[in-house]
């Protein structure tokens, strides 16, 4: 991909080249000068700012919906109980 | 250091990541019991290997490792599954919006406004094999890097990448899939190259 141009300004890239970029932009993966022109790829492409609008927001959710256990209590105690005899001592 | 520093130690760094430990069996095994079995073996396998646990170094990504090869073994098939992502991550990128495409001419385009998205996510991360979902429940859930995610899984980065990228694909699959049977749309979901 050609990601400047001769005034070293951000190259103008295609949409198939963006679409390759896709999650390597969203994680930030990019060299700077790729980056720049996946940027200015999306701020001028409507269907290329949506794929990546949705795959951003998809990204975001992913966390919220695989919420973390919460104390798990009772499998705590169970562990800590087979650890005893290990010769862990609680405190 | 005595032995009740080593087992204050262990309570501050490991015991104190059960949560983390928990989601993650729970993300592999699919089964609460399942997963309550594996934490239990990590931990114990944690604690026999304490000894060796390097100070500074990161319990939470221990533990990670520890409960993948526990589940591996519990699961000697799934271990076996083949990735078949190959080392092309742009084309998961470029497949995933071509994809996105198609389902915005299908109407799916707004799909997530339309739908409640955590039982969503959760039924479509479900339906992606495990050597995907890893991936994302390490660096998209955990927070992990690529790199951390390479050292758990014991892989080269460039896997977790195309892993990651399969992985990705395939939820944005399963969640036209699950919005088309949720009635959302009367046509068929975009068909998906590769799904499996």
């Amino acid at each position: 991909m050609t990601t400047t141009d001769e005034r070293g300004s951000p190259a103008l890239i295609e949409c198939e080249a963006a679409a390759r970029a896709l999650y390597d932009y969203l994680d930030g993966r990019l060299p700077m000068a790729t980056e720049a022109s996946v940027y200015w790829h999306i701020e001028t492409c409507r269907n290329c700012a949506s794929h990546f609008a949705f795959a951003r927001r998809v990204l975001d959710l992913v966390p919220s919906a695989v919420p973390l256990a919460g104390e798990a209590h009772a499998l705590r105690a169970r562990i800590v109980e087979s650890l005893k005899v290990e010769g862990y001592a609680e405190r | 250091m005595t032995e009740l520093e080593r087992d204050a130690a262990f309570d501050a760094q490991v015991l104190a990541a059960l949560p983390h430990v928990v989601r993650f069996a729970r993300a592999l095994a699919h089964d609460d019991a399942l997963a309550d079995d594996l934490v239990q073996e990590t931990y114990l396998r944690a604690y026999r290997s304490w000894a060796t646990f390097r100070a500074g170094a990161d319990a939470r990504r221990w533990l990670f490792t520890i409960c993948r090869n526990v589940y591996l073994r519990h699961r000697e098939r799934e271990s076996r599954v083949v990735d078949t992502s190959g080392e092309d991550a742009e084309l998961e990128s470029l497949a995933a919006a071509v994809e996105h495409g198609q389902a915005e001419r299908s109407g799916l385009g707004d799909l997530l406004d339309r739908i409640e998205v955590a039982p969503a996510i959760r039924s479509a991360l479900a339906a992606v094999p495990e050597v995907y979902r890893t991936a994302v429940i390490l660096v998209d859930v955990e927070g992990e890097s690529y790199e951390a995610a390479a050292e758990v899984l014991g892989v080269p980065v460039g896997t977790v990448r195309s892993r990651l990228f399969r992985a990705r694909r395939l939820l944005q699959q399963s969640l036209f899939k699950y919005a088309v049977d949720a009635g959302i749309v009367r046509t068929p979901a975009p068909p998906g190259p590769g799904a499996g």
